[in-house]
């Protein structure tokens, strides 16, 4: 009897603790519920575009994952990555080069001149340690002047350029690039996309079938089975037997190659904790001191995961591109850092903590919510504009609010440790 | 600390380069007044005037070519391809045989023609002060029209949300482009003094048809506004005439050192810019180190810069009282901004980056003044007082925020900034202003850009402004920006300033003296939230707009580059950085644009200069306080 007692009160306290720790996904999720419902939109019409955008974001909210765990917050300067691979996909279109080889050439750009700036930003960085977050946006802000110079003056007037990318009479680049004629438009997303449920099926399949495989082999628990195989058995059941989410889900396609791209990155993160660096970096993201006194450079730990991250966004964002189909040349990039910042935010990680589950649920509530805010801004307000201002003042929000609770409870900590020492 | 030799070396080659340039300069001034120079300007007006009949003359046979080309070519049944090639190879073919009979006028008898274009000079003086007088004010019409369109044109679009509100920069733009006289009707005076020209024309045409007897007379009304051009040259300055005449191509009439003697007068105020400019790059050679102990690095970059502009500007013949007046101007319409951040850093919460919902309780309470159609006076002390009195609540609850927050705060303070500008975003959708005046035309809401004209646009810039050499002084303004600096002095001065600063610099000092560190804090940041609220007030009135929506969202950042760039660390700063550092700053931008639009064509260089400028210097001033510690 008494030990039931102590369980259920435990229970209450890990109930309030994952409140505490997750309220803003939590009031996300209410808000988002609350604007589906509101918005009037048919469900399928949302489900379809929700798809498309996750496929289009995940890779760059999973981006921002490293420095978070190396201690670094939330790295803004991811926009210097996207403007990377923007030069990447500027050269493809100006050489003409066609389809997936085009994509592959610019990722192939990207990487190098990525990689660079990350070493710039996270040397930069390094100057300012507690101040990344601050420091990583101006940083971002600085570097969008420096892309505009390069863009707006160099290119196409001291590097000449094909009229593929620049405009008669005009200096610069174009401010729009067409990626439709090259077949540059969804190349990734084109070679392999199946109907949602049989996808759903198939991936449902290959992860029962996995993971008992594993759990013979004795790789992994019971426990991890199931928690594993029963959301995928569970998922596919739901959809196949009630009709309701059946006619919701069945008019979208999903594009497989881009989701696995995604699951690699993810598998990435996992496996690169588990590495010497993944190490290195969880013990600078713990505490500076203790790593320096344990013989890791902290400095250049901390370089390394600036400069994975910027090249997986720079990646990231050739994926956005490719499905968007136009490149924005002067804006495409300007709201990369703030909509992925916001929406792993929306996920429950905070400033030093972060994982996949939390990155992929925070884009998912950020977008629906992205997706419906315009249509309940005008159902509920007369204008949807206001739905427009709403997301974007969502987007802050998010962060400042993470930022406070961040700063709150790591102060608090500190007066602990001080009043204790 | 003493100069390397290498430093030596290269301040010497300056130096003697300016020495040359200086020598060259004056020399030019001096060869300005003598009589030489004199009878070369006369025969490069003559030359001038022949040379543009010439060209007309020239022009005719190239078309009068062309067209016979045209003609030969149908008939040969070219292609169309065809036809436009041979024509053009025709016509340039007449055209050089032309030039070469026509442009060399070398044996011409000129003393008739030259006592002829003296008198038409005579009687053009009139028409030409009365025609300059008129067109200056269609100018100044001209450009207030345009401001006012493109004002206009940014209410009637819909707000964005993601789309940034117009800049200041795109609504000067108005003023240094150039003025569309299509419009410009001359007045009854006017044309009668034009009419009294005629037999003064007819004299010197007949005195031209003399020396190139191939010039027809149908040309005579052709090119008489062109031969006014070019003989009225000679009402304004040395360099007005000598380019007025340069266009034609009369430089052809000097050869071998006249010509460079020529050049040199013409360029003799260039030139000794030119050696300034060298003078200061040999000093700061020189005594490199011991600046940039004293200034800093940002500052001395900022400062150079400031003075490569100043000789560029001049070198482009930009007006310099003008860009004065607008740096001026600038100065004090960012000035009380900038100031909002001096006591944030004092305090110690950094720079202030959610001054932003100072601005917004600046910006509400002049929207109420406009609701009620108040204007003038009343209006700007009903905005600045309502702005104060909201202002005092929202930054004690944010001091009192900020003070959970040590060590984010600018962090913190940049976010909240954001935020609060979105909120109010949707907020300026949905307050009740009923004022037709404020609020969209469809729909509701209130309007992106806000003319202040009929309320109190400029009306410190008006009080007591006045013109010196040609500067423009927006006396209001300066004195309320000078005011306020040195209120703040003051303050500065008192015993809760002394405390405050202390608090801000060493907040465990602080608080071993007895001083209350959260209260100081909350008090400079209540102090900077007020001053941002009246910043925004001058700002508005000043730049004659009141922007909304997404417009206070950047003025954290321009208000803390000011401060920076005058000198200011992230944990300390005086009155004088605000001074120095918004002219500064404001002096490179507004340098910058007409630089850059003299130099090359493109709009945009200007906003790129100002995205560097702006968050280099927060980039800076980020590394300096950085490292460890903090945090």
């Amino acid at each position: 009897m008494a030990e039931r007692v102590v369980k259920r009160k435990d229970l209450r306290e890990a109930a309030r603790e994952n409140l505490r720790e997750y309220i803003v996904t939590y009031v996300f999720l209410a808000l988002s519920v609350l604007f589906v419902v509101v918005s009037g939109r048919p469900l399928n019409d949302i489900f379809s575009q929700i798809v498309g955008r996750l496929s289009r974001n995940l890779f760059i909210v999973l981006a921002l994952i490293i420095p978070i765990i190396a201690g670094m917050g939330i790295n803004f300067a991811i926009t210097i990555g996207a403007m990377a691979a923007q030069v990447g996909l500027m050269l493809v279109i100006n050489w003409e080069l066609e389809g997936i080889t085009g994509l592959l050439a610019a990722a192939g750009i990207t990487l190098p001149l990525a990689a660079f700036f990350g070493f710039l930003i996270g040397s930069l960085l390094n100057k300012m340690k507690g101040q990344e977050t601050i420091g990583s946006l101006i940083l971002g802000y600085f570097a969008n002047g420096a892309y505009q110079l390069l863009f707006l003056f160099i290119f196409g007037n001291i590097i000449p350029l094909s009229d593929k990318v620049t405009i008669v009479g005009a200096s610069g680049v174009a401010n729009t690039l067409n990626m439709m004629g090259g077949g540059l438009y969804m190349a990734i997303d084109k070679i392999w996309s199946l109907p949602f449920t049989t996808a759903l099926y198939g991936v449902s399949a290959v992860i029962v079938l996995a993971s008992l495989a594993l759990y013979f082999l004795k790789k992994i628990s019971l426990k991890r089975l199931l928690a594993l195989a029963v959301p995928a058995v569970f998922l596919s059941l739901v959809v196949l037997l009630v009709p309701p989410v059946y006619q919701v889900v069945k008019g979208t396609s999903v594009p497989m190659v881009t989701f696995l791209l995604v699951g690699v990155l993810c598998v990435f993160n996992v496996i690169i904790m588990r590495t010497r660096l993944g190490q290195k970096f969880r013990a600078v993201g713990q505490s500076r001191t203790v790593a320096n006194a344990a013989g890791i450079n902290v400095n250049r730990v901390r370089v390394i995961a600036i400069m994975i991250s910027t090249v997986l966004a720079g990646w990231g964002q050739i994926i956005f591109i490719q499905n968007l189909g136009t490149l924005q040349t002067y804006a495409a990039h300007e709201m990369v850092g703030l909509y992925a910042g916001a929406a792993i935010l929306v996920g429950g990680a905070s400033l030093n903590r972060a994982t996949n589950t939390q990155a992929v649920v925070g884009t998912l509530l950020f977008h629906i919510l992205f997706t419906v805010s315009q249509d309940a801004g005008k159902n509920l307000f007369g204008n949807a504009n206001i739905g427009e201002f709403f997301r974007v003042f969502i987007a802050y929000g998010v962060i400042a609010v993470a930022l406070v609770m961040h700063t709150w409870r790591s102060n608090a900590i500190r007066k602990k440790n001080s009043l204790q020492a | 600390m003493k100069p390397t030799k290498s430093q030596w070396v290269a301040a010497g080659l300056l130096f003697v380069l300016a020495l040359g340039l200086l020598a060259a300069g004056v020399w030019g001034f001096v060869l300005r007044g003598q009589p030489q120079t004199a009878e070369a300007m006369l025969r490069m007006r003559n030359y001038a005037v022949l040379r543009t009949a010439a060209g007309a003359i020239v022009n005719e046979i190239y078309l009068q070519a062309k067209l016979d080309a045209r003609a030969y070519a149908r008939a040969q049944k070219f292609s169309r391809n065809q036809i436009t090639v041979y024509m053009d190879e025709q016509g340039e073919l007449a055209r050089k045989a032309a030039e070469e009979k026509y442009y060399n006028t070398r044996g011409i008898d000129r003393s008739e023609l030259s006592a002829a274009v003296e008198s038409f000079e005579h009687s053009l003086s009139g028409y030409a002060r009365l025609e300059a007088a008129e067109k200056a004010a269609y100018a100044e019409v001209w450009r207030e029209q345009q401001a006012a369109l493109a004002a206009e044109g940014v209410s009637e679009e819909a707000a964005g949300a993601e789309g940034e509100a117009i800049s200041e920069d795109a609504m000067m733009a108005s003023a240094v482009q150039k003025v569309d006289y299509s419009g410009f009707v001359p007045s009854a005076e006017l044309n009668a003094l034009a009419e009294s020209l005629t037999p003064a024309y007819d004299a010197m045409y007949g005195a031209l048809e003399a020396a190139l007897p191939d010039l027809e007379p149908e040309m005579k009304d052709k090119l008489r506004d062109p031969l006014i051009m070019v003989v009225r040259g000679g009402e304004s300055g040395f360099n007005t005439e000598y380019d007025s005449y340069a266009v034609t191509g009369a430089q052809g009439a000097f050869e071998g050192a006249e010509k460079t003697r020529m050049i040199v007068t013409r360029q003799a105020a260039n030139l000794i810019m030119l050696a300034l400019g060298a003078l200061i790059a040999a000093l700061t050679v020189l005594y490199y180190r011991p600046l940039k102990r004293s200034l800093g690095m940002p500052r001395l970059v900022i400062t150079a810069f400031f003075i490569l502009l100043c000789i560029l500007a001049a070198l482009y013949n930009i007006n310099v009282a003008g860009m004065f007046s607008t740096v001026l101007w600038r100065t004090g319409m960012y000035g009380v901004l900038a100031l909002a951040m001096l006591p944030g850093i004092q305090a110690g919460i950094s720079l202030n980056m959610g001054m932003t919902v100072g601005i917004i309780a600046g910006l509400i309470s002049t929207l109420v003044a406009l609701e009620h159609n108040m204007s003038s006076w009343g209006a700007f002390f009903f905005s600045v007082i309502g702005g104060i009195l909201l202002a005092v609540p929202i930054g004690l609850l944010y001091g009192k925020l900020l003070n959970r927050l040590k060590g984010s705060e600018m962090t913190v303070s940049t976010y909240v900034g954001f935020s609060v500008v979105s909120l109010f975003c949707i907020a300026w959708m949905l307050l009740p202003f009923k004022n037709p005046k404020l609020t969209w035309a469809l729909g509701s809401g209130l309007r992106t850009m806000h003319n202040m004209g009929d309320s109190f646009g400029q009306l410190l810039d008006r009080f007591l402004a006045f013109d010196v050499l040609g500067v423009h002084v927006p006396t209001g303004l300066l004195l309320f920006f000078l005011l306020c600096c040195f209120i703040m002095w003051l303050f500065s001065r008192s015993r809760t300033g002394i405390a405050m600063t202390a608090a801000g610099a060493n907040h465990r000092f602080a608080e071993a003296a007895g001083v209350n560190v959260n209260n100081m804090r909350i008090i400079g940041t209540t102090i900077s939230t007020v001053i941002a609220a009246v910043g925004i007030i001058v700002y508005s009135q000043s730049f004659g707009f009141m922007q909304l929506y997404n417009g206070p969202k950047q003025m954290g950042f321009v208000a803390a580059s000011a401060i920076l760039i005058g000198g200011a660390t992230v944990t300390r700063a005086k009155v004088s950085h605000v001074i120095i550092g918004t002219f500064l700053f404001q002096g490179v931008l507004a340098l910058g644009i007409q630089v850059a639009n003299a130099a090359i064509a493109e709009g945009g260089l200007s906003e790129v200069m100002r995205i560097l400028i702006s968050n280099g210097i927060i980039l800076y001033a980020l590394t300096q306080s950085g490292g460890e510690g903090r945090g």
